[in-house]
């Protein structure tokens, strides 16, 4: 994350920062061996990822894996390690210290909404993204599967649409949120790989959505990187930009674009982000103007209506009062009503 | 005393396992066993009589059977004894089958444990006593819970052999699921046709009441004897006035969606859910009329024609008496939004279940019979669109473990294949149907031959795979449904580009079907489907006497079976209603009232109410339990802090000579 997805590991740790997420790095953190270890050893891949288990455990109990592969393993480990003491027993006899603790395993989306919460994020909102129309893209990792991520269901995660929604977005519901994207067939087999990004960014379009949003540097890699070679190979014109999360997210707590490190992506969104935002200022405006000049309708109705009762009841009053007076001085003439007269009316 | 022992071999269910001769051989050195024996078939004619042989022969007074469960054949044995004049309640059995060989595969221990379980029922019948069984008379009025055809079937049969039958429906007319059926399978006659008259011959029948829009609220007491609450719900229209013109459904101006057509089409605030009902009277949806929401309209009230409107109705409760109750709550379709998203969740206008499919190619359901793309209908200048392609697929919400579905709804295939052969005929023979399947499971009569008929006579493409994603996409300028799933005969993965997709949605049981049998006693399934008493010999009846199950509320069932079984559980029901009196089981339990301290604790903790607050000449109260109401169940004996409560034929003192006899002896 630090060399090819570097503007999603800086955002990451900006907003993390800005909900108050105290983050710190795994010391002396090794590779959890995706892909080529568990696709080879069971025990060498759970042992990869228990030793970050224990290098985790000598600075806190929660670790967060931003990358969704990273934080597959970690979470495999952390299952099955915590549920079955002969498993551990053995990864401890090859590693050089025990690991001994209960760390708990977060995925990015999962940590935000756990620890900080929807409702506390809608709260610190400040830049309104009502228009910036958006679909959610878990990929293969992050959701699925869901005994393992804690999503409810496999086919149609989340948590990401919680986040989207709570700091404003316009969040459309599509059905490619996890399908896959070829990113590890694009080296041997392109032709595949780019039909199948086709058919995500035809779909994301279709739905009504002008960026895709992902947490995935892998997914973001295969859609934005790869969107130029896929239109070219393939005669489509697609040019739909793809927002990491914590992009999306930075950009509604109010950081610049370039704070959030727009310009790195390939398919440009800062043309979009800025007219998503510009247009809801407008409408913002618009709508107060028109709230406005509706008040100020309403208000001189209101007056031209009081001041038409005024005109109507005025002579009324004139003569209710005269009425009442009379009665008083009558009373007073008859000894009945002594005491204080009312003020004059007029 | 004088006991008899008597192991069974089972053929080789015992046998196989337990060492029955030796067992039998060594039971002789037992306290007051006079006789044992072995025999290969307890149960047969030839056990039986050599059980009653020795009864008369030996002059045994007690009786002990080592053989199988006594779920099994308990009942049969105390005849047995009987027969040969001994009190049936002196005959105690040993399980040695369910709970010893059927479990075990080590011959010498298995046999040493059928050893110990005799053993310890040799100590058990030493104190057994001789019982009487009381008698109480019987209701012969019967209720019959659900108004679908299995419910219908039921009460016609009961009432034409003499019966009061009361049938509780909870929705605003009878007709169940069946009335919302277009064709049914194999013969492709009218639902309607062959349903509306039996609905109109139940309503018309003298020996019938019909309790539309009531639900059971409470039910107490035992067979022959039961005291059933009915809520009667506030339709806010008085039923006895209501002539079911329909005026006010046309006038009513707050529209409200439509359950009966599933959804595809919009009724009104105040509906009769179809021209048909029965009874054809109006209710008003509270939470959708304007009214009730916003305090105005009444226009109900000013169009009827026979003042029958009453916004101020209220629920009311009536009580009944039954001597049998009858469950036919039938079912409810997988609710497929909640579970398949890979099939768009609901969200895909041109995907619809089997359902909403058949109110579709219903005449009167909400598109007069044509048979449309949903995605199409309601746009202005616009005819809809007829699909030119239509895919079925099935077992949505069965056989599918992922969804916590994995049993077979059983109707689907051939409900699935009727579908795709009306297709044909109403969108055209050109139109392009394919079925994807798992299995195609045709076994009644006549479905087979009908499943072929679809594939040959109507060239419905089958298609044997699972569909893994629904989406939709435009394909040459036109709207599609995409459907991508995979040929395991062909072993490749397909898409076709579809204009309607339906899905099989599967059965489940009815809703609240969970909490009616809470209220009943009775046992339901993990999945809310009732049990029965037992799978192949009492398949009509339920653990709790004079409650009994027809039609789909016990598991998923197509027509004919749900019928066939409505009209076995009237026999069952007459069998029961046709004495005057039942004998009630002799095995309850009793309070010895001088050291009942009055805790109130068994009255507490009773399910049936049995035990009561009685008055003492003093004017203190003692607890005492009503004979013909308990049932034996013994929760009361272990609650009793001071153990006053003995349950007859299974007294402590029993319970304890077994455990010592197991532990010291």
């Amino acid at each position: 994350m630090r060399h090819s997805a570097v503007e999603f590991d800086s955002t990451s740790r900006t907003i993390m920062q800005a909900l108050g997420l105290d983050l710190e790095v795994v010391p002396d953190w090794t590779c959890c061996g995706a892909s080529p270890a568990h696709m080879t050893d069971h025990l060498l891949a759970q042992s990869l990822s228990t030793r970050n288990l224990r290098q985790a455990a000598t600075i806190s109990e929660e670790l967060v894996a931003p990358c969704p592969a990273c934080y597959q393993r970690e979470k495999s480990a952390e299952i099955e390690v915590h549920a079955d003491d002969h498993l551990r027993a053995e990864i401890n006899a090859i590693m050089d210290a025990p690991y001994t603790g209960t760390v708990r395993v977060y995925n990015l989306p999962e940590l935000l909404l756990e620890k900080v919460g929807a409702e506390t994020i809608a709260g610190l909102v400040k830049v309104d993204l009502s228009q910036l129309k958006v679909v959610p893209y878990y990929g293969c990792l992050l959701g699925r599967p869901s005994e393992l991520t804690g999503e409810a269901d496999n086919e149609q995660p989340m948590r990401m649409d919680v986040l989207l929604e709570a700091v404003g977005a316009d969040v459309k519901w599509w059905n490619f949120k996890t399908e896959y994207c070829g990113a590890s067939v694009g080296v041997p087999k392109k032709i595949i790989q780019q039909q199948l990004t086709r058919k995500i960014l035809e779909q994301a379009v279709a739905a009504g959505a002008d960026a895709i949003v992902t947490a995935c540097p892998l997914c973001h890699q295969n859609l934005d990187m790869r969107q130029a070679q896929t239109n070219a190979a393939l005669g489509t014109s697609f040019d739909i930009p793809v927002l990491y999360l914590t992009q999306v997210m930075g950009l509604a707590l109010g950081f610049s674009a370039d704070e959030m490190m727009l310009e790195k992506h390939r398919v440009d969104p800062r043309p979009l982000v800025k007219s998503a935002i510009e247009s809801a200022v407008a409408l913002k405006a618009e709508e107060e103007r028109k709230a406005a000049e509706k008040a100020a309708k309403a208000k001189a109705k209101a007056a031209a209506d009081a001041e038409k009762v005024a005109q109507e009841t005025a002579p009324k009053t004139t003569q209710e009062a005269t009425q009442e007076a009379m009665q008083e001085a009558t009373q007073e003439a008859t000894g009945a009503g002594a005491g204080e007269t009312p003020g004059a009316t007029s | 005393m004088r006991i008899g022992v008597f192991v069974c071999h089972c053929g080789t269910n015992i046998a196989g396992t337990v060492d029955s001769r030796g067992i039998a051989a060594r039971a002789a050195e037992l306290k007051d066993v006079v006789h044992t024996e072995d025999l290969l078939y307890t149960c047969s004619e030839p056990g039986q009589s050599a059980i009653q042989k020795a009864i008369i022969e030996k002059g045994l007074t007690r009786v002990v059977v080592a053989a199988c469960s006594p779920h099994m054949h308990e009942v049969t044995f105390r005849r047995t004894v009987e027969g040969a004049g001994l009190n049936p309640f002196l005959f105690e059995m040993a399980n040695i089958r369910e709970h010893c060989s059927w479990i075990h595969d080590d011959y010498g221990l298995a046999t040493e444990k059928a050893y110990e379980i005799l053993k310890m029922s040799v100590a058990k019948v030493r104190q057994l006593e001789a019982l009487v069984p009381n008698e109480v008379s019987v209701n012969k009025d019967v209720l019959v819970i659900g108004g679908g055809v299995a419910g219908i079937q039921t009460a016609l049969d009961l009432a034409d052999a003499g019966l009061k039958v009361t049938i509780v429906e909870r929705e605003t007319t009878i007709g169940g699921t069946m009335a919302r059926l277009d064709k049914t399978f194999p013969t492709i006659d009218c639902s309607a046709c062959i349903l509306t008259p039996r609905m109109v011959d139940a309503a018309q029948h003298e020996n019938i009441e019909i309790m539309a829009y009531c639900e059971v609220d409470k039910v107490q007491g035992y067979v022959g004897n039961f005291t059933v609450d009915i809520r009667k719900k506030a339709a806010m229209v008085d039923w006895v006035k209501c002539i079911g013109c329909e005026i006010c459904m046309q006038k009513c101006p707050a529209k409200a969606p439509d359950v009966f057509n599933v959804g595809l089409a919009e009724t009104k605030a105040i509906y009769i859910p179809f021209p048909q009902a029965v009874p054809k009277r109006a209710a008003i949806q509270v939470e959708h009329c304007r009214w009730f929401q916003q305090g105005k309209c009444k226009v109900c009230e000013r169009v009827c024609p026979a003042d029958a409107i009453d916004y101020e109705q209220q629920d009311e409760y009536v009580q009944k008496e039954f001597g049998a109750i009858v469950m036919a709550t039938g079912l409810d379709v997988f609710p497929w939004e909640q579970h398949y998203h890979e099939y768009g969740s609901g969200n895909i206008p041109d995907v619809i279940s089997g359902l909403q499919y058949e109110r579709m190619l219903n005449a009167s359901g909400p598109t007069s019979g044509h048979v449309v793309r949903p995605s199409t209908q309601g746009i202005k200048g616009q005819e809809p669109e007829e699909p030119k392609t239509v895919v079925f697929i099935q077992c949505v919400g069965s056989r599918d473990e992922s969804v916590g579905r994995p049993y077979c709804s059983s109707v689907c295939c051939m409900y699935t294949a009727k579908q795709a052969i009306l297709t044909k005929s109403h969108a055209g023979m050109d139109t392009e149907v394919y079925v994807f399947y798992i299995d195609i499971r045709a076994t009644g009569k006549g479905y087979e031959e009908f499943v072929k008929r679809a594939q040959t006579e109507f060239n419905v493409k089958y298609v044997r795979g699972r569909v893994s994603k629904l989406y939709e996409d435009v394909i040459d300028g036109s709207r599609k449904v995409m459907v991508r799933g995979v040929d395991t005969l062909l072993g490749k993965q397909v898409e076709v580009a579809a204009d309607l997709v339906v899905l099989a949605s599967g059965i489940t049981a009815a809703d609240g079907a969970a909490q009616l049998a809470q209220k009943l006693n009775i046992s339901y399934d993990e999945y809310g489907f009732f049990k029965e008493s037992h799978p192949k010999l009492r398949p009509l009846e339920t653990n709790t006497a004079g409650v009994f199950l027809a039609g789909a509320c016990q598991s998923p069932k197509d027509i004919p079976t749900a019928v066939a079984q409505a009209s076995g559980t009237a026999a069952k029901v007459l069998g029961l209603l046709s004495r005057d009196k039942l004998k009630t089981s002799p095995q309850i339990a009793i309070v010895e009232q001088n050291r009942c301290v009055s805790c109130w604790k068994c009255v507490e903790v009773c399910p049936f109410s049995a035990p009561q607050k009685q008055e003492q000449r003093d004017g203190t109260y003692l607890s005492h339990i009503i004979e013909t109401v308990c049932q034996g169940c013994g929760i009361c004996v272990a609650t009793c802090p001071v153990n006053c409560i003995t349950l007859k034929g299974f007294t402590t003192d029993a319970i304890i000579d077994q455990i010592e006899e197991l532990l010291l002896a």
